[in-house]
């Protein structure tokens, strides 16, 4: 508990919590992270659950580059925002639904660029997409809009 | 237009139900993932990026960026229903019409000057001038939409 205190009192966790343009800004630039990431993501997911069948999917493969930006972007700006109300948002259980919606989503999202890497030229070829990308992609997807639900839902749950 | 709207049933709906804003907001967020996720690999593509991919086929994600748009037109009408006074005098808000409105020119002009030639490009050869301003211009007004939409509850009215 102490360390959350700490962060909140260090001079991000104050900067966020009482300058005028901290947080409007940091929460901007987590909208934009958030449509990079999600975005990017639910594009390459569809895709490996067979929409848009028609696109080429080993070049969808800098797409989940693009997303991985994405995510050092909320990575900063989410820990900025998180440094100024640590011990509230600690202690939110939305908030922790959140980060494990999103840890989740990190290693089934990674899983997925793996099998991409290794089989998504044999896919564009003609290869049936396995149901193992398929089901990865349709976890990484829900994963990601279960965080989105809780993370609106932080500003709603006390 | 105010009042009048203060007077439906709509309104009292959408400020009684407790669920009904949260609800909206996270389908907001959605709408505007999948939007912008689709709108990345389509104006990527023209600006002249992901050249794997055939810059015919990406027009498949067009009808998913529309849904997208639908999704927000819906639930962003509902915000304007529970709290027209809020919106209507609002500089933010304001700003963001403006730029949607910009960004639908954008796509008159993609539609009338490159959507017909476009169909004989080369599929993964790099994008004219034109159409890589069309896909720059996109991607930069509905940024700028989603953070004035972002900035709406921190920026004064008037």
């Amino acid at each position: 508990m102490e360390y959350f205190e700490w962060l909140e009192l260090s001079p991000l966790g104050d900067w966020v919590a009482t300058s005028t343009w901290g947080y409007p800004i940091l929460l901007s630039c987590h909208a934009i992270g958030l449509a990079v990431v999600a975005g990017s993501l639910a594009m390459v997911d569809l895709r490996v659950m067979g929409c848009f069948p028609g696109l080429e999917i080993s070049p969808l493969r800098s797409l989940i580059k693009l997303a991985w930006v994405g995510f050092i972007v909320n990575l900063i700006s989410g820990f900025s925002l998180f440094a100024g109300q640590a011990t509230y948002f600690i202690n939110h259980p939305a908030f922790l639904i959140k980060i494990t919606c999103i840890s989740l989503a990190l290693v089934s999202s990674a899983r997925l660029q793996s099998l991409l890497k290794q089989h998504a030229d044999d896919w564009d070829g003609g290869g049936i997409v396995g149901s193992n990308a398929k089901i990865l992609a349709l976890s990484s997807l829900l994963l990601l809009c279960a965080a989105m639900i809780a993370g609106r839902l932080i500003a709603y749950i006390e | 237009m105010e009042q009048w709207i203060l007077t439906t049933s709509l309104h009292t709906w959408v400020i009684d139900t407790p669920w009904a804003w949260p609800l909206f907001e996270t389908l907001h967020f959605f709408g505007l993932s999948l939007m912008l996720g689709a709108l990345f690999v389509v104006d990527l593509r023209l600006v002249g990026l992901f050249r794997g991919l055939s810059i015919q086929r990406t027009l498949q994600l067009l009808p998913w960026a529309s849904f997208g748009f639908g999704i927000n037109l819906f639930t962003g009408l509902m915000f304007l229903m529970g709290d027209p006074e809020r919106y209507f005098s609002h500089t933010g808000f304001r700003i963001k019409m403006l730029l949607i409105v910009l960004a639908g020119i954008n796509v008159l002009w993609f539609v009338l000057r490159i959507g017909g030639p476009l169909q004989t490009w080369p599929g993964h050869s790099n994008t004219p001038l034109e159409a890589k301003l069309i896909g720059v211009l996109s991607l930069v007004l509905w940024f700028g939409v989603l953070i004035m939409g972002r900035l709406i509850p921190y920026v004064s009215t008037g």
